[in-house]
């Protein structure tokens, strides 16, 4: 079957090839390079495909204003940020409802997985910057942010790991671009922490019949567990390079 | 009763490192129904059953009481001083925990003894989740730091930087005859006969700090000291 937008553009081709060549479950290449700010307690650059997202992380350390404090827990304040050049057409530098809506939804997915009952009173701040926008920014997001929390020496029940899958006509697609991802007809983006199972993010838009929800949901949590061993390896290389040296 | 990883490996968050109830947890792991699992990103260290996990990053601080600190004076009001420990709260420290006997602030003035910028060496007094900490200066090898040369490490390296039972910091001492005093928020107070020692010491610090996690350091670091004073002298 061959899914083709408005623009001419084929998301799907009778092959059963996407807009960009890959096969309906395979993954755009991932990169993942952990502690490359100098100045940052923690920071990580994840790029899947075209999507360069660099996060960093300072803290624990003292909460101003001091009335936002919690008595028995640190916060974690996380700040998503375009760049402006980051998208085809120059995106406005102020803070749009998007990029707070979504530093929302990533402090949420984020924080069950970070241990913040042992640090009262104090404040983590995550600052995600996105460079280079190609889809999925949001989980490319989160797996950065995690993997620089780690590296901050922060402690955490797991990794948080995200990918979006979601459905061109009844195909499920697994880790969508920007064209499947404004022109398909589902996109479902799941963060998840493996060790201990749990969900933390979990959006959908677009429509999805129960089969192809539960499908989405099998192909998500595998390639989340792929994902995972890559957010481990990232972390252990820093010091097996050192090592090998 | 299996363990998935081998002693003195690297972990990641939320690695499984054992599976059993008989498994003491003594750091940086935590326990889900009989599944242990790492909280850092860290050396695994396995001894007679009890499972501990010392991270390899961390650029703060969590004071403890009785841990020796190296503070700096950010502030002053009539009866005590306010220091800077490395933590994300700030200490206090009372003048008469500092010079053993109450102050007066209509006749003595608090700031000829410890001004805005002074270094001081003190023990945490206390240290609890709803105030911030407290301090004592007053006592043996404690008190303002006047001379020799501070430098900062991150505070999670410090036991690597004193070594099993302090092996690592007998040995730098013995070799360069320097004092040394590593206080657990990550600052290293060094005072040597000259210039030379101590950038050797601090040479061999950050060598410590970047090969933490590799093991047979205190031979590297001894045979690294040893040459380099041989140059000097000769």
């Amino acid at each position: 079957m061959t899914i083709v937008t408005k623009d001419n553009i084929i998301l799907l081709n009778e092959k059963g090839r996407r807009s960009d060549g890959r096969k309906w479950n395979e993954l755009r290449p991932i990169s993942m390079v952990v502690g490359v700010l100098e100045r940052a307690d923690g920071s990580a650059i994840v790029e899947t495909g075209g999507t360069k997202v660099l996060a960093a992380v300072y803290g624990p350390k003292e909460m101003y204003p001091k009335h936002l404090a919690m008595p028995d827990r640190a916060i974690l304040r996380v700040a998503y940020r375009m760049t402006s050049f980051s998208v085809e057409e120059r995106k406005k530098p102020h803070p749009s409802r998007r990029e707070i809506e979504l530093s929302k939804v990533i402090k949420e997915a984020l924080e069950p997985a970070v241990i913040l009952e042992e640090f009262p009173r104090t404040v983590i701040d995550v600052y995600i910057l996105v460079l280079q926008a190609d889809g999925g920014t949001r989980v490319a997001s989160i797996n950065a942010a995690s993997l620089a929390l780690a590296d901050a020496g922060i402690p955490m029940k797991g990794l948080v790991t995200a990918i979006a899958v979601g459905r061109l006509g009844n195909q499920v697609i697994v880790d969508l671009n920007d064209v499947e991802d404004k022109y398909g007809n589902a996109d479902m983006p799941i963060a998840y922490i493996p060790s201990t199972g749990e969900i933390t993010l979990f959006q959908m838009d677009g429509t999805m019949s129960p089969d192809l929800f539960d499908k989405c949901l099998e192909v998500a949590i595998e390639t989340l567990n792929k994902i995972h061993e890559m957010q481990k390896e990232a972390l252990k290389r820093k010091y097996l390079k050192n090592k090998k040296d | 009763m299996p363990i998935f990883v081998k002693n003195m490996e690297i972990v990641a968050p939320g690695e499984l490192i054992a599976q059993g109830k008989n498994y003491k947890i003594v750091e940086g792991a935590y326990r889900i129904n009989d599944k242990v699992y790492s909280e850092f990103l860290g050396i695994l260290y396995i001894r007679e059953g009890s499972i501990r996990v010392v991270p390899l990053q961390g650029n703060f601080y969590m004071p403890k009481v009785g841990d020796t600190v190296i503070g700096i004076v950010i502030d002053c009001n009539p009866v005590s001083w306010t220091v800077n420990i490395r933590a994300p709260y700030l200490a206090r420290l009372d003048a008469s925990d500092f010079l053993g006997k109450p102050i007066d602030p209509n006749k003595d003035k608090i700031t000829k003894y410890m001004d805005i910028g002074d270094v001081v060496m003190a023990k945490i007094a206390v240290a609890d989740r709803v105030t911030n900490p407290q301090l004592i200066a007053h006592g043996k090898g404690l008190g303002k730091i006047t001379h020799g040369k501070i430098i900062a490490v991150p505070p999670k390296k410090v036991p690597r930087i004193l070594g099993k039972d302090r092996s690592m910091i007998k040995m730098i001492r013995d070799i360069t005859k320097a004092e040394i005093r590593v206080s657990n928020n990550g600052y290293v107070w060094i005072k040597a006969d000259n210039k030379t020692v101590e950038q050797l010491i601090i040479l061999a610090i950050q060598r410590i700090i970047r090969e933490a996690h590799l093991p047979g350091l205190t031979e590297k670091i001894r045979e690294m000291l040893s040459s380099k004073l041989k140059d000097v002298e000769s």
